[in-house]
């Protein structure tokens, strides 16, 4: 405990000098920026970044990659809320609510409960970060094929419950999702499925292009059907902070979301956008308010972005005290250690403690930073809504399609971007709904390579989901989730007969 | 939108401000005289990787373009560009389609000859033309540092004891790591579980959270590994043993009486009828690169090897390499 | 809505049989666990089933509020739109990328949602030095360059 406080202190001392905090500051800005354009995430801009790095000191190169790793979780709230282009992966349900909220003029709090939340996150996991990295090290590890199976089996069946019209085109469009992620190659066997003959597909059909194009493009065309001049969204000044009651309804949120997004970025397989539509699919059980989720509830916001920071700062556990990656950047984080000449790994603790120590020490200075950036200019961000849509919509659709491009430097990325935006503008007009899609895509890559996994890991015995504690208790909760909307719909059956069978009699008795 | 752009535009201009005087800089070396060169094409030159910035292979190439550029071996600006897709296909297709290009080259590693044969689809390394292999390395063969096998040998009857009861974590289906477990069973003939997961990374980290038995790694990540006791390596899959003092006690496979040798090998290659005195320029420079201690002190840190293979010998190792692997994939029931 | 369902079911239904039939060659289950064709036999099983349900909904329901297509304007700007959409794809490799978005934009701005010129210009003028400054110049991504090398 004391050690690790002398540690933080000495962290400091290292983050604080004017070359360090310039840079921590470059790259919290640089995170902010690429997670607010749509296409490039987080992970791909500081891959683009590296060879930049290649001249400065190791410590001060991990410092800015790392701020723009998580600049790049505020950074995608910004573009999700306003024009309901996901920024970046973790950010895609926000694009949900966000949107919506914006659209009800409320974009300022969206904005400022997402900066809160994300803020209160990213503190309490670099907290966790400091006094407990070892054992939750260990603790990330005890997470395995089995555990992943489950969780993503939790994310895919929560599904039905998301949006709020009828559940067979949830599901419905949940296998749609399952159909474009099973496209590629097999992860386990290496055959192709799906590709037709196409080398561009034999890698599969990345989230983004999906999320892309059918939350962002889709949105964008709906929207130029109105040929009359379109009303800018009005946002009122009393709407663009928080108000006490929006405060009181997200705070449990932000501490369930952070809480969960912090353990979920603990597993190597997971990563910040599974934790977003964990927490958000979560706080939608606990909600009081279940109904508004998806129609625009700011709790469920609040929990999404709280999970994807904690998640982006909880992936670091893993990497720093065991030198696996848990996440897509943490990856290049790794990689720019090795470019910079430093070995990760579980010896990485002791033999760069400056450079360890110093990268915690940024991590806060960086979500203050943030912090003090987004929470002022959260209505400034709003009042973008101002400018008329029509001179909006352009630049959306360019720097979406430019961003596509970006990601794997092929047209046929684009394409594939485009293609979905058709497909979701047609979803849209057949009333169905686009969120089942993008989850979909994301879990079902885990879930099928896990369960495959688990069971050559079991030698084909399914007794691997109840003999490891952590699954087991996963097993329960998969139950309860498949179990409850059932009892629910039987209990409301009855209610509804007896209330029925009431009426007659009083019919009767009349 | 606009907004953003702006505040982004201050923090752009401070890192544009560096990427000015970095490119200043590189300009006053270029004035510089270069060594002599027979034909040097003119513009920055694109190295094409088919991994994503921060892969062995992607940093492999930026260090040496970084290298070739700092000791103006080649003064055109060396641009590593990361073209992902179909496991190096696209990267491959880029390169291709480049014909005769002066100003595109491509980076060979194992998915260039192993994604053709795993796919169905026709070979790459004859049609390209070849400059040079010269980064070399090893594997190890790793298991949990309590498991009773005390030699690779010991590993062996362990794995005969049950069939297909040691599981192997490793890459996807067709990978380096596949292979090598493929090897192994063919020399030993024991059969082993071989689970793929999603990345090495992913493996690294079953491993570690000891859910598999045996994972193959190269030196530079066993090394922190066998240092934390968390690994235990049984054997090196070279012809001769690492001299390095970490890695100068770990026996050869071989030298065990188990004939696998196997390891990893990255170089160049330009597009098809690329011009003879330009793979004489690259020939050249390559032979200066290997020759720098910058070269040196990375491939050392790196715990690789740098054998050059020149242009001359480059079509026949092509060959050769392109035989071993479709001989182990075939033997893994991969090829198609 | 009794038609989108009607037609969404459908296509849903083919997607499944196409995903059905594609993989159907694949191994269902490899020595230990299940193989290639193991994950898309229960998509398309699934999507079969459900398809089949929504259809025959859709079939049964009485009640049906229309679908909320957009007049003859709006349908025709989202078809300009959606084709310029690809005419970049189509175009970009041939007169370079940052060529084509800019006509693009034009094109929507000016022909399309028929705004005023100056501001259609500014706030091209603005998109493509935002587009060119982060990508190109500061993120060193290599555009695809057209005829005329821009």
């Amino acid at each position: 405990m004391i050690d690790s406080l002398v540690s933080l202190g000495q962290g400091f001392a290292i983050a604080l000098t004017p070359m360090n905090l310039l840079f921590i500051f470059v790259g919290v800005c640089l995170g902010q920026l690429i997670g607010a354009l749509p296409g490039l995430g987080p992970s791909a801009g500081m891959a683009l970044l590296l060879p930049i790095t290649f001249g400065i000191p190791p410590a001060t190169a991990i410092m800015m990659l790392a701020g723009i790793m998580y600049g790049g979780m505020y950074g995608g709230t910004l573009t999700s809320v306003l024009v309901n282009v996901p920024g970046e992966a973790a950010s895609v349900m926000t694009a949900v609510d966000g949107h919506r909220l914006a659209k009800q003029g409320r974009a300022g709090a969206a904005l400022s409960v997402s900066a809160i939340g994300s803020f209160l996150a990213g503190v309490g996991a670099v907290i966790a970060l400091v006094f407990v990295t070892p054992p939750l090290a260990e603790f990330a590890l005890s997470f395995s094929s089995p555990e992943y199976f489950l969780l993503a089996t939790l994310g895919i069946t929560a599904t039905a419950s998301i949006g709020s019209g009828s559940p067979i085109k949830a599901i419905l469009m949940a296998v749609f999702g399952l159909m474009i992620a099973l496209v590629g190659t097999d992860p386990i066997l290496g055959s192709a499925r799906l590709t037709f003959g196409s080398t561009e597909l034999l890698d599969g059909i990345d989230f983004l292009p999906v999320a892309i194009g059918i939350f962002g493009i889709a949105e964008v065309l709906a929207s130029l059907e109105q040929s009359y001049d379109s009303e800018p969204i009005k946002t009122r000044l009393k709407d663009m902070w928080l108000s006490g009651k929006d405060w009181a309804e997200c705070r449990i949120a932000i501490l369930r979301g952070g809480v969960l997004g912090f353990l979920i970025g603990l597993m190597p397989g997971a990563g910040p956008t599974v934790a977003a539509i964990l927490a958000y699919v979560t706080e939608k059980r606990f909600s009081r308010h279940p109904e508004r989720f998806g129609n625009g509830a700011l709790d469920g916001v609040a929990a999404a972005e709280s999970a994807n920071n904690s998640a982006a700062h909880g992936a670091l556990i893993p990497m720093l005290a065991l030198g696996i990656p848990g996440s897509a950047s943490t990856a290049v984080l790794l990689a720019a250690l090795v470019l910079q000449g430093i070995r990760p790994g579980p010896t990485l603790l002791v033999e760069q403690a400056d450079l360890v120590w110093g990268l915690i020490a940024s991590m806060f200075i960086g979500n203050v930073i943030l912090l003090v950036l987004n929470l002022p200019l959260a209505p400034l961000f709003a009042a973008l809504l101002r400018i008329p849509y029509e001179y909006l919509a352009p630049g959306i659709l360019v720097i979406s399609l430019v961003g596509a491009y970006a990601t794997t430097l092929s047209l046929f990325s684009v394409g594939l971007t485009l293609f979905f935006g058709m497909v979701g503008y047609l979803m849209m007009k057949a009333d169905l709904p686009r969120a089942p899609v993008v989850l979909a895509v994301v879990l079902a890559s885990l879930m099928e390579s896990s369960l495959r996994q688990s069971l050559m890991l079991s030698e084909g015995s399914l007794s691997i989901f109840v003999q490891r504690p952590l699954s087991a208790i996963l097993l329960l909760l998969v139950i309860a989730s498949l179990l409850l909307p059932l009892m629910s719909m039987f209990t409301r059956h009855r209610a509804r007969r007896r209330s029925r069978n009431e009426q007659q009699i009083s019919i009767a008795t009349k | 939108m606009h907004t953003t752009g702006s505040i982004s535009s201050r923090c752009n201009r401070r890192l544009m401000m560096m990427g000015a005087a970095v490119t200043t800089a590189a300009l006053m070396l270029g004035v510089q005289p270069g060594f002599a060169q027979g034909k040097a094409p003119t513009g920055p030159i694109e190295i094409t990787s088919g991994t994503s910035p921060g892969g062995t292979p992607d940093v492999l190439m930026r260090r040496a373009a970084k290298i070739l550029n700092d000791e103006k071996i080649i003064t055109n600006p060396l641009v590593v560009q990361n073209r992902t897709g179909g496991s190096w296909m696209v990267a491959a297709n880029w390169v291709l389609n480049k014909k005769g290009d002066a100003n595109t080259v491509l980076t060979v590693a194992q998915p260039i000859l192993t994604t053709p044969i795993t796919t169905g689809q026709p070979t790459l390394y004859d049609k390209l033309t070849p400059i040079s292999m010269f980064i070399q390395g090893d594997l190890l063969i790793a298991v949990q540092p309590n498991s009773p096998a005390k030699d690779f040998k010991g590993f062996i009857d362990l794995a005969k004891q049950r069939e297909r009861g040691i599981k192997v974590a490793g890459a996807q289906a067709g990978s380096t790591d596949h292979m090598v477990t493929g090897l192994i069973e063919k020399a030993s003939g024991a059969k082993l579980n071989y689970v793929p997961f999603d990345g090495g990374g992913a493996a690294a980290t079953a491993f570690l959270g000891g859910n598999v038995d045996m994972i193959v790694l190269p030196p530079s990540e066993a090394l922190p590994l066998i240092k934390s006791n968390k690994a235990k390596v049984l054997a090196v899959l070279s012809e001769k043993r690492r001299t390095e003092p970490e890695f100068k006690d770990i026996p050869t496979a071989k030298e065990q009486g188990y004939d696998i040798l196997w390891g990893q090998s990255w170089g160049l290659a330009g597009p098809p009828d690329m011009d003879p005195a330009l793979v004489k320029f690259w020939d050249d420079a390559i032979q200066k690169l290997v020759a720098t201690d910058a070269w040196k002190a990375m491939v050392k840190e790196m715990f690789l090897r740098s054998e050059v293979v020149p242009a001359s010998q480059a079509k026949a190792h092509f060959v050769e390499l392109h035989n071993q692997h479709l001989a182990v994939l075939k033997d893994l029931g991969l090829a198609k | 809505m009794k038609t989108a369902d009607i037609v969404s079911a459908v296509v849903m239904l083919v997607l499944s049989g196409v995903v059905f039939a594609t993989t159907r060659d694949l191994p269902y289950w490899a020595d230990f666990a299940p193989g290639s064709a193991f994950a898309p036999f229960w998509v398309a099983a699934t999507g079969a089933v459900l398809s089949i349900a929504l259809f025959v909904g859709a079939l049964r329901r009485q009640t049906n509020p229309p679908v909320d297509w957009p007049d003859r304007t709006g349908l025709q700007r989202v078809i300009l739109t959606a084709a310029g959409l690809w005419a970049v794809i189509v175009l970009a490799p041939i007169i370079g990328l940052m060529a084509t978005a800019l006509l693009f934009m034009l094109f929507l701005l000016i022909f399309v949602e028929r705004r005023r010129l100056v501001p259609s210009l500014f706030t091209t003028a603005l998109t493509m030095a935002l587009v060119y400054g982060v990508f190109s110049a500061w993120l060193g991504i290599a555009f695809p360059k057209g005829v005329l090398g821009i």
